[in-house]
Formats: C-alpha cells, sequence, structure tokens
C-alpha cells in the first residue's frame, strides 16, 4: 500500500521534462538555501547572547511538533473526508494499518509546508551543533509520527463529539509547553513524548479506523445546482460578436455564476476591509506598513484562489488545444474581468492608508508598488493556467511556488525580487505566446 | 484539402502512427475506421493542429500544417468523444460564443435551426451541467457546424448521440454543410456507421493505412 501511495508523486515527477526538473530543482535550492542561511545568522546571533544549545533544539522541536498537531484536528475534521483516495477507499475492507497509511498519506499533502518551513531551520543548526541537528532530526519526525497517531485515536474516539474541544485542549498542552520553554523546564520533552506515547498505545489498542468516520464526500454528493447559478435570469448575457467579446462574456459568466467564487470574493472583500481598517485605527508604530504586507498576502490568497476548483472551473483542454484565441485577447478578457476586482482593493487599501495618516508623498509610492506586485501575480496566475491547463494542481504548485520565491527575493534583495519575477513571466508569457499563437 | 506524407507520431515510446500516408480532398465525407488505438485520433489531432510533435508531411490547403497553426485552428475543429463541457454556459450561450470565437460568426436562422435538428431547442437555455452525456456530445457536433470551419474532425464524436440525432446531423452535414471547399471527417470503430452518407471510407490498422475504398 505504502509503495503504491508514494509513487503517486514520483510519477507526477517522471512526467516532467528534464528542463522541468532542473527548474523544479533551482527553485527548491533557492527555497532552501535562503532561509537557511537566515536562520544559521540568527541561530548564531542567539546563541552568542546566551541561549543555550539546548534551549534552540527544544524551542524548534516545540515549535515543530506544535504547528503539526494544531494543523492535524482541523486537517482531519475538514478536509481527509473530502479526500478522493478516502472517499474510495472508505467501503473497501481495508485493515486499520491501511486505512493509517491512506489517512497518514492525506493528511501529510497539508503539512508538506511545514516540512518545507522546517528542513532548512533544521540545516541551519548544523553549522552550530552537527550533534543537535542530528538528534533534533530523529526528535522531529519521531515527535511528528507519535502526535499523528495519538491525535488520529483522540479525534476517531472523541467523534461525534465537537472536534473542536480536542482542538482547544492542544493549544493549552502546547501553550503550557511554551511557558516550559521560558521557565527552563526541559523535562517537559520527555512528558510530551510520554503522553503521546501513552495516548497512542492506548488508542492503538481500542479504537477501529473507519473511513467514513471522516466527514466530507463519503457523506454527499456535490450537487451542481447549488454551486451554480441558473443561465436563465434578468441578467441575461449579450451576444457575443469578437472572439475578445465571446472571451469576455464566457470569463465574466464563469465567475457571475459559481455560487462559491461569489461567496468566497464577498468573505475577502470583507475581511480585508475590517482588517485593514482596523489596523488603520490602531496605535500600531508601523501599520501602514503592515496594511501593505497584509494587501500582499491578500492578493496572493485571493488570486492562488484560480487554483482552487471549487473557485473556478478548469479550462477544458480542448478549448485551450484548439480554439482560435489570440493570447492578446486571452489577456484582456482576464484583465477586463478581474481588473473590476483589484480596482476595488486598491481603493480599499488607499482609503485605510489615508484613515491611517500615511504621508502624501509616501502614497503614490505604496500603490504603485502594490499595483506592480498585483500585476506579477496576476500575470503568473494567468501564465500558470495556460501553461498547466491539463491539470490545475501543477498550476497551483507553480504559483504558489513563485509567489514565495518573489517574497524570499523582495525580503532579502528588495528591487531584485520583482526584477527576476517580471523576467519570468515575459519568459512564460513568450512560451505561451508560442504554444497559442503559432 | 489534407494531404498526409509519411506520417509518423510516437507518445513517448509508444508509436501511434507509423509512416501513413493519404489524401483527403475537399467537398467529401469521409469515413476513417480501426481498431481502438489504431491510430485515428492521432491523425485528426494532427491535422487540427493539437499534436505538434511528428516526423513527415502534413499539408492543409497544399500549405504545411506546422507552419501556420493558428490559421489551421481557425479552419479546423475538432470535436473529441469526451469532450468537457462548460458547465455554467447555455448550450446557446455556449453556440454563440463558439461563433464568435471562430469570426465568421452564423446567422440566428442556422443556430436555431441546428438546435431544433440536433433536438437541442428545449433545452438550449439550460445550464451545461444538466446536459446528458449524448447532449453535450450534440451540442460540440453542433458548435463544429456553426463555428463555420472549412475542415471538420469528429473524433468518434457520435458516441452515445441517439439515433435520431446521428441521422439528422449526418443529413445535415451531407446535404447542407458541406460545399465544394468543405471537408468532413468522421472517425469510428465500427464500420458499418457511416455506410449511407461517407463518400470515401479508409482503413487504418497500427498506424498505417489498410485499405482506402472510395463509395
Amino acid at each position: 500500500m505504502t509503495r503504491i501511495l508514494y509513487r503517486q508523486p514520483l510519477r507526477l515527477w517522471h512526467t516532467l521534462r528534464m528542463r522541468h526538473r532542473l527548474e523544479a530543482l533551482f527553485l527548491a535550492l533557492v527555497l532552501f538555501t535562503v532561509p537557511a542561511t537566515r536562520a544559521h545568522a540568527v541561530f548564531g546571533h542567539w546563541l552568542e547572547t546566551g541561549m543555550s544549545l539546548n534551549r534552540l533544539i527544544f524551542f524548534l522541536l516545540w515549535s515543530f511538533l506544535a504547528l503539526w498537531l494544531l494543523i492535524q484536528f482541523p486537517v482531519f475534521h475538514f478536509l481527509t473526508g473530502r479526500q478522493r483516495l478516502v472517499a474510495l477507499a472508505a467501503p473497501t475492507p481495508a485493515s486499520p494499518r491501511q486505512a493509517r497509511q491512506i489517512l497518514f498519506y492525506v493528511s501529510l499533502k497539508y503539512q508538506l509546508a511545514l516540512i518545507f518551513i522546517f528542513t532548512p531551520l533544521w540545516a541551519a543548526l548544523w553549522g552550530h551543533s552537527p550533534g543537535g541537528t542530528l538528534s533534533l532530526g530523529l526528535l522531529m519526525p519521531a515527535g511528528a509520527a507519535l502526535v499523528w497517531r495519538s491525535a488520529l485515536y483522540l479525534y476517531l474516539r472523541w467523534s461525534p463529539k465537537p472536534w473542536w474541544v480536542l482542538w482547544l485542549l492542544t493549544l493549552g498542552l502546547m501553550a503550557g509547553g511554551f511557558y516550559a520553554y521560558f521557565w527552563h523546564l526541559e523535562i517537559y520533552y520527555l512528558a510530551l513524548y510520554l503522553l503521546f506515547t501513552a495516548l497512542y498505545a492506548f488508542g492503538h489498542r481500542s479504537t477501529e479506523i473507519d473511513l467514513q468516520s471522516f466527514p466530507g464526500r463519503t457523506h454527499h454528493s456535490p450537487d451542481n445546482s447549488r454551486r451554480y447559478l441558473p443561465s436563465e435570469g434578468k441578467k441575461k448575457s449579450p451576444v457575443p460578436s469578437s472572439p475578445l467579446q465571446a472571451w469576455i462574456i464566457k470569463e465574466r459568466l464563469a465567475r457571475r455564476r459559481l455560487r462559491p467564487f461569489r461567496r468566497w470574493r464577498w468573505a475577502m472583500f470583507l475581511w480585508a476591509a475590517v482588517t485593514l481598517f482596523a489596523l488603520s485605527f490602531s496605535s500600531l508604530a508601523e501599520k501602514n506598513l503592515i496594511i501593505f504586507g497584509l494587501a500582499v498576502l491578500y492578493l496572493w490568497v485571493y488570486l492562488g484562489a484560480g487554483f482552487n476548483e471549487k473557485y473556478r472551473e478548469p479550462e477544458s483542454p480542448w478549448l485551450i488545444q484548439s480554439a482560435p484565441l489570440r493570447l492578446r485577447d486571452w489577456w484582456l478578457a482576464r484583465l477586463w474581468v478581474e481588473g473590476g476586482d483589484a480596482l476595488w482593493g486598491l481603493a480599499l487599501v488607499t482609503a485605510a492608508w489615508q484613515v491611517g495618516g500615511l504621508e502624501g508623498e509616501l502614497l503614490p509610492i505604496y500603490a504603485l508598488t502594490l499595483i506592480v506586485l498585483w500585476f506579477i501575480f496576476f500575470s503568473a496566475m494567468v501564465n500558470f493556467q495556460i501553461m498547466f491547463y491539463d491539470n490545475v494542481r501543477m498550476a497551483g504548485y507553480a504559483f504558489h511556488f513563485t509567489m514565495l520565491l518573489l517574497g524570499i527575493m523582495i525580503v532579502n534583495y528588495r528591487l531584485v525580487g520583482p526584477l527576476i519575477a517580471l523576467a519570468l513571466m515575459l519568459f512564460f508569457s513568450y512560451k505561451n505566446y508560442k504554444y497559442i499563437n503559432r | 484539402m489534407i494531404t498526409i506524407e509519411n506520417l509518423s507520431v510516437y507518445y513517448e515510446n509508444v508509436q501511434a502512427l507509423n509512416g501513413l500516408t493519404l489524401h483527403w480532398p475537399p467537398g467529401k465525407l469521409i469515413g476513417l475506421h480501426g481498431a481502438n488505438g489504431a491510430g485515428k485520433s492521432t491523425v485528426l489531432k494532427v491535422c487540427a493542429g493539437i499534436v505538434r510533435r511528428y516526423e513527415g508531411r502534413v499539408l492543409f490547403k497544399e500549405k504545411p500544417v506546422e507552419q501556420n497553426l493558428f490559421e489551421i485552428k481557425r479552419a479546423t475543429y475538432y470535436v473529441p468523444e469526451n469532450a468537457g463541457i462548460l458547465p455554467y454556459l447555455s448550450g446557446r450561450e455556449f453556440l454563440q460564443m463558439i461563433r464568435a470565437l471562430y469570426g465568421r460568426p452564423a446567422d440566428d436562422a442556422l443556430l436555431e435551426h441546428l438546435l431544433e435538428i440536433s433536438g437541442l431547442k428545449e433545452k438550449a437555455d439550460d445550464p451545461g451541467y444538466t446536459y446528458s452525456h449524448g447532449m453535450r456530445q450534440k451540442l460540440f457536433i453542433t458548435a463544429a457546424l456553426i463555428s463555420g470551419a472549412e475542415a471538420l474532425f469528429f473524433d468518434e464524436a457520435f458516441n452515445g448521440v441517439d439515433q435520431e440525432g446521428t441521422a439528422a446531423l449526418l443529413n445535415h452535414i451531407r446535404n447542407d454543410f458541406l460545399t465544394a471547399s468543405r471537408l468532413v471527417v468522421i472517425s469510428s470503430h465500427q464500420h458499418d456507421f457511416l455506410h449511407k452518407w461517407r463518400d470515401i471510407s479508409f482503413e487504418i490498422n497500427n498506424g498505417m493505412l489498410e485499405a482506402e475504398t472510395e463509395l
């Protein structure tokens, strides 16, 4: 079973051409090296200013396990049951071992970001203490495995009582760990491991693993009449007379008639309005810079939904492969349809800056930078949607990794980040131009 | 209209076409037959500019296909066996989009006529997700007919379409759509499927031409 499951990412890797593999490896190297070198310097500073190595190891271990555990319960409750693999395996007579392997495989997907973040941090410790790095390298996976298994049994035994009670208990437990860190109580290591070992041993003997216990797709099938708005109504779409107009109408209706997207757009807008204005009324010293950072984060999250099949219907391959639509029209249609949201967002952020008292000469600089970043994000979204039209997930990975790279480059080298991103977008646009226009 | 010379196509290590040579003249309804995996879809995809890596020569109106792929897209329409529908558009909106995309808009009367003969009139304003498999195929076939493209490639596209609808659409293709400058190629693994309508029948096997029969 394990071999079948973990062969899937390997297969995905084998579908990539050599150049794409090299690009992915290069990107991974940058994403690993930059935070690792940064973290190495920060750890060095901490160790020089009096922190003991044991406490640093404890802190890293605690942070990793705390996040691992905090993510796990929502994953079990909201996401596991929706996985196609779980839905497929639910009616089969899977042994407890097989069920556990399936569940770990699907939950690992949501913990990957955590692993990507902590691997460079872990590696950064090597320069200060190879022994400590090795011990952390043993404690982290061992702790993660113990925590995961005990959380699984705890969740299953606790069900159908409200899952968030467990989540709150977890929060309390990990908050206790943080205080233990301040009080120099390294014994907390042992207590934590013993607790999870006990929970695992207890659950393993007495809990049955039923894949149908996870709410999601196993309980209901998607209802299209609830997903889409009807095509008839007061707002009848106009009859297109040119390729550009046809694509604009198609893109507009793809958004207007998708109920989850409409809800998502309103939720994002309201959430952004509340948080940005709350910040602008606050007395934080750097509030306008924080508003800027938060606006960029919202852009990332909002446009990232373009790779989520819940919020955007994936393009039909035949349409991309054979529709006579020039890349120019493709871009213009997307700009026309999505530009409105961008303008509303910009107006919101500008108003928050005005309320926050941003100086007059800084306002256009901040706004212009935000517009440039929006354009980079937007270009990445459109380019990757075209490039990976037959694989929405791959397109999403490409988008998020590019954004991560951009973020790291901006933090480290300021203007170099946007310049590299713009160059990348130009290159990808050229590739798409070659595919679509020639 | 389409000339294929010594065409070979490889998917990874699998050879889909093996030195295929044939000629499809304009004004004809061509039947393309062969067993599953014979290479029918690949030939049509090469002609429509979808498969772009191949050996040999493919000429559309005496010009190499690879030299102007965008014009090939405008001049041809490829309908697969299982095309994904746009679930948020109604059938009518979809057809309106297609005719505008191809830049040679047919008039509304033809659109209504095609909806009528394909049996989609009643469903024309319903969203795409409510269409059954057969209805979707009818919609895509109708879209090809309304696009104004000169060469239509139906790749097992009639699978799932009811007998009445198939007859009505093929009658329209035979009697109204086909002119001296147009070409229609319909692939099917069933030999008898097109016997009443086709002009020429091509049989391919293992990526090679096995027989050509003018009827």
